[in-house]
């Protein structure tokens, strides 16, 4: 049995096996070891606060959870996703138009005027 | 019914399963955020929000890297952290909810309180630093490995370790101090 093993478990409050108590009985640097933190964890051990759940609470955390999927189902029109790429699609066909329409007014105008000195 | 199964139920849209392992889960919950120094409507709402993202992030769960209790402890945590962290920008007294509320609300470290010895360690628990209060609380108090309170504080193993031995001489000071 290796002591430094028991006395660290001892002195982070693990629970030892069976084994290991057996050891920390008999062998004296352990027992001081768990003499001194002994009093700690019985302490600890006492402290089981109640844990008091309010009444309803698993309904209460049903019901939110209801509320926000029938919220996530119930988008307004341009939160549906087909209606974002069909708005992104005729937003780029627009730019697109207007940009050949620069384009060839650009080009027009310079084979009007440019042609010929 | 494990929670695996109820996990599987859930995801494939029973949502009564989900209530199954809220109620089966709300008792530890409860109980490590008034470990942590949240009572009543506050520690209320923050159970409430671990497992509304429980339910929101299920499918990120992984059954078998840990189990839904640690995974649990851990969203009650952060959002327990998160709390603090806005209690702090309202300049409140971080881990003052505990004592405040004993006044109005039933505290459930109060409420546990059976001799004047366990109010010390109760109280002197009150006063730790935040990372050490969790740290030994999920270790002693929950029964939890250090190997679960690291995944549920998201840090090394060793830190953990440090954690816990620096709270328990700090209480165990505390009791010294107090007897």
């Amino acid at each position: 049995m290796d002591c430094n093993e028991v006395q660290e478990r001892i002195a982070l409050g693990q629970r030892l096996a069976r084994a290991e108590s057996a050891h920390a009985a008999t062998c004296a640097a352990c027992g001081r070891v768990a003499e001194a933190w002994g009093t700690l964890d019985a302490a600890l051990d006492e402290i089981r606060p109640v844990a008091e759940v309010p009444a309803g609470f698993a309904d209460r955390v049903m019901q939110v959870i209801a509320k926000k999927e029938n919220e996530s189902r119930s988008l307004r029109w341009f939160e549906y996703r087909w209606v974002q790429v069909g708005l992104a699609n005729v937003g780029a066909l627009v730019s697109l138009y207007n940009l050949f329409r620069f384009v060839a007014h650009v080009l027009v105008a310079s084979l009007t005027f440019g042609g010929t000195p | 019914m494990d929670d695996a199964f109820l996990i599987r139920q859930t995801l494939a849209g029973n949502r009564d399963a989900f209530r199954l392992l809220v109620l089966r889960h709300e008792r530890p919950v409860f109980r490590f955020l008034g470990l942590l120094g949240f009572a009543g409507p506050a520690a209320e709402d923050l159970a409430q929000e671990a497992f509304l993202r429980a339910y929101r992030h299920l499918r990120d769960f992984d059954p078998e890297r840990a189990q839904f209790s640690t995974w649990l402890f851990t969203l009650a945590r952060n959002v327990a952290a998160n709390e603090r962290e806005r209690a702090h920008h309202r300049h409140e007294e971080p881990g003052s909810e505990l004592f405040d509320q004993a006044d109005s609300a039933p505290d459930p470290l109060e409420s546990a309180v059976a001799s004047e010895q366990q109010g010390r360690i109760a109280g002197a628990l009150g006063r730790l630093p935040e990372p050490l209060r969790a740290a030994v609380v999920l270790a002693r108090v929950e029964g939890l490995s250090v190997e679960e309170v690291a995944a549920i504080e998201g840090c090394a193993v060793g830190t953990v370790k440090s954690r816990i031995f620096r709270a328990r001489e700090l209480l165990r000071a505390a009791l010294q101090e107090e007897g």
